[in-house]
């Protein structure tokens, strides 16, 4: 068995040619005026279904397109695509996370032209994701309540390296142990700047706050 | 000058976690404890149904717990806070798994003579555990109901190697959309020896049948030595 | 990122041959590896130098060969490459003659991770 040492020495170093390759995405998105949303959660948080409900909300404000790497997509590329979303299904074969190269590959395949923001939906996977850079501008993580409201002290990288946190499925509030300030002074210990949001993509609760912040978020990116 | 010998190898690379997986668990099969592997996705209740279980259970048995998490030590804290047993936190490098190398090696610090049963809270993803024996005797997975019934369909190495099902949180099914049925004839397409037990940690319910399960097991491992 | 863990599969299985045949490296390694097996070979060659630094396998040639998933149309019969018709078809494969989704997996092979061989130098 590798040494601890010697395992954290490997990961630098994978890390550190995909944190390149990932900057040089980054500033090529930026130069087209493309802005890219790294979406991160465990399964079953409800990615897909806030994704459909975001789509509503922006009502047209934004061109927009959907990259899903998710095996675990409970709504599939096809629906996506019949709500009227520019959407591409990437081909993971068992990986547990992805990183810069093959979201810039997705990113080809997706083919849309001018468009404003991009949504990778990653692996569902709280661990291995938040390692790897995609080259994204935005990095949002969904939490479900069902979940609990530990999970970013338990998975605090994931935490650290998300700009927003959605709180999905608040309509269960009433049936589930969650303590929400709890959860907000563990993500905040470790990432201060952290914005988040509660919402419920299947009553529409929320999601109209988040699809504008969204929407102010990338215009003013794609304005810098 | 050196000689290279090719030599035909054909061996699977999980072959030496095999092998030291299988010897793991011919040791605790030898000094007669029960060791079970919990696999689930983050905030299905693992930590929960471990807490529920051992107090049903602990009157009646010796009972040792690890739990393997990237940094924190919150459930391995929680479960010796909430049942007063005796519980490992290993920390695994920010690895997405752990193997039977790693399973060993904490088993130098944690002592398990004597011990009836052993639970390892394995990491809270559904994608790599599944590919690395543990050593334990039986695989759990738990699948909790707000996290949808198709997660059979696109995690099918975890069900695989489940020996076991839990289904957790059934006290909320009026609240989600999920076909109990449909997870189960899913699952069983991948694993048709897979063994059901809907449960609500919470509230208990369910919770007998699993304890049942258990010292099942456990009779099976202790005859095995007489 | 478990092709970590893989690598360190691998050189301890090569450690142990290397003892049973009284060799003091392994000179060079055959992989096959399985498109339906859940490594990675582009992960497994990027950590594959710093991996076996230091280790028996340390300097040894390493070779992959990509054990491709091929399926049999229930339908008509077709075989074809699982993976490619996923590449075409939005993630769900069907037949490429009669677009059947329904086929069946032609070698089990393609689940595996295996240590062909590798080359002993005492």
């Amino acid at each position: 068995m590798m040494d601890e040492v010697k395992i954290i020495k490997l990961k630098e170093s994978v890390l550190e040619d995909n944190n390149q390759d990932a900057q040089l995405l980054r500033d090529t998105l930026r130069s087209q005026g493309t802005c890219l949303l790294n979406l991160m959660s465990s399964p079953g948080s409800g990615k897909t279904t806030t994704l459909l409900a975001l789509n509503k909300a922006f009502a047209g404000r934004l061109r927009w397109g959907v990259m899903e790497a998710d095996i675990d997509s409970a709504v599939d590329a096809n629906t996506m695509l019949e709500a009227g979303v520019p959407t591409v299904q990437l081909h993971t074969g068992g990986m547990c996370h992805l990183d810069a190269d093959m979201t810039r590959q997705g990113i080809r395949a997706l083919g849309l032209e001018n468009a404003e923001l991009i949504v990778l939906e990653n692996i569902g996977n709280l661990v291995c994701p938040a390692e790897f850079d995609t080259g994204a501008a935005i990095n949002m993580t969904i939490l479900s309540v069902p979940e609990g409201d530990d999970k970013p002290a338990k998975y605090p990288l994931m935490y650290e390296t998300c700009d927003m946190l959605v709180v999905n499925k608040i309509d269960t509030l009433p049936i589930f142990n969650f303590d929400k300030k709890r959860m907000e002074q563990c993500a905040r210990a470790r990432n201060p700047e952290i914005e988040i949001f509660y919402i419920s993509a299947k009553t529409g609760e929320g999601v109209q706050e988040l699809a504008d912040a969204l929407v102010r978020k990338v215009k003013e990116w794609n304005a810098k | 000058m050196s000689e290279v010998k090719v030599i035909q190898v054909n061996e699977s690379i999980f072959a030496e976690n095999d092998r030291t997986a299988d010897l793991l668990r011919k040791r605790m099969t030898e000094q007669g404890t029960l060791f079970l592997n919990f696999m689930s996705s983050p905030g299905s209740g693992k930590t929960t149904t471990l807490v529920a279980l051992i107090n049903r259970l602990k009157d009646r048995l010796n009972i040792g717990e690890m739990d393997v998490d990237i940094e924190s030590s919150l459930d391995a804290q929680r479960v010796a806070d909430r049942t007063g047993i005796r519980s490992l936190q290993i920390h695994n490098s920010g690895l997405c798994h752990i193997d039977a190398d790693m399973t060993a090696r904490a088993l130098l610090e944690y002592d398990t003579k004597g011990l009836d049963l052993l639970f390892l809270e394995n990491i809270g993803n559904l994608v790599c555990p599944a590919e690395f024996d543990t050593g334990a005797h039986k695989n759990v997975t738990i699948l909790s109901v707000p996290e949808g019934d198709d997660k059979p369909l696109k995690y099918p190495l975890m069900y695989q190697v489940s020996d076991v099902v839990l289904i957790n949180k059934i006290d909320a099914l009026d609240y989600f959309d999920f076909d109990l049925k449909k997870a189960k004839q899913r699952i069983l397409a991948l694993n048709p020896n897979a063994i059901f037990f809907p449960i609500s940690a919470k509230t208990g319910e369910g919770l007998d049948a699993v304890c049942a399960w258990i010292l099942d097991e456990l009779n099976t491992i202790k005859s095995a030595i007489l | 990122m478990h092709e970590l863990g893989v690598i360190s599969k691998i050189v301890e299985s090569c450690e142990l041959i290397a003892r049973q045949n009284g060799a003091s490296r392994i000179g060079y390694i055959k992989l096959e590896i399985g498109e339906a097996s859940g490594v990675v070979s582009k992960y497994l060659k990027t950590l594959w130098t710093m991996g076996t630094n230091g280790t028996v396998l340390d300097g040894a040639d390493l070779v992959i060969e990509d054990i491709r998933a091929i399926v049999k149309c229930n339908d008509c019969g077709e075989e074809f490459s699982l993976m490619d018709s996923a590449d075409a078809n939005h993630d769900k494969p069907c037949c490429p003659k009669c677009q059947s989704r329904l086929f069946t997996l032609t070698n089990e092979d393609c689940k595996k991770c295996i240590i062909a061989e590798v080359g002993a130098v005492d």
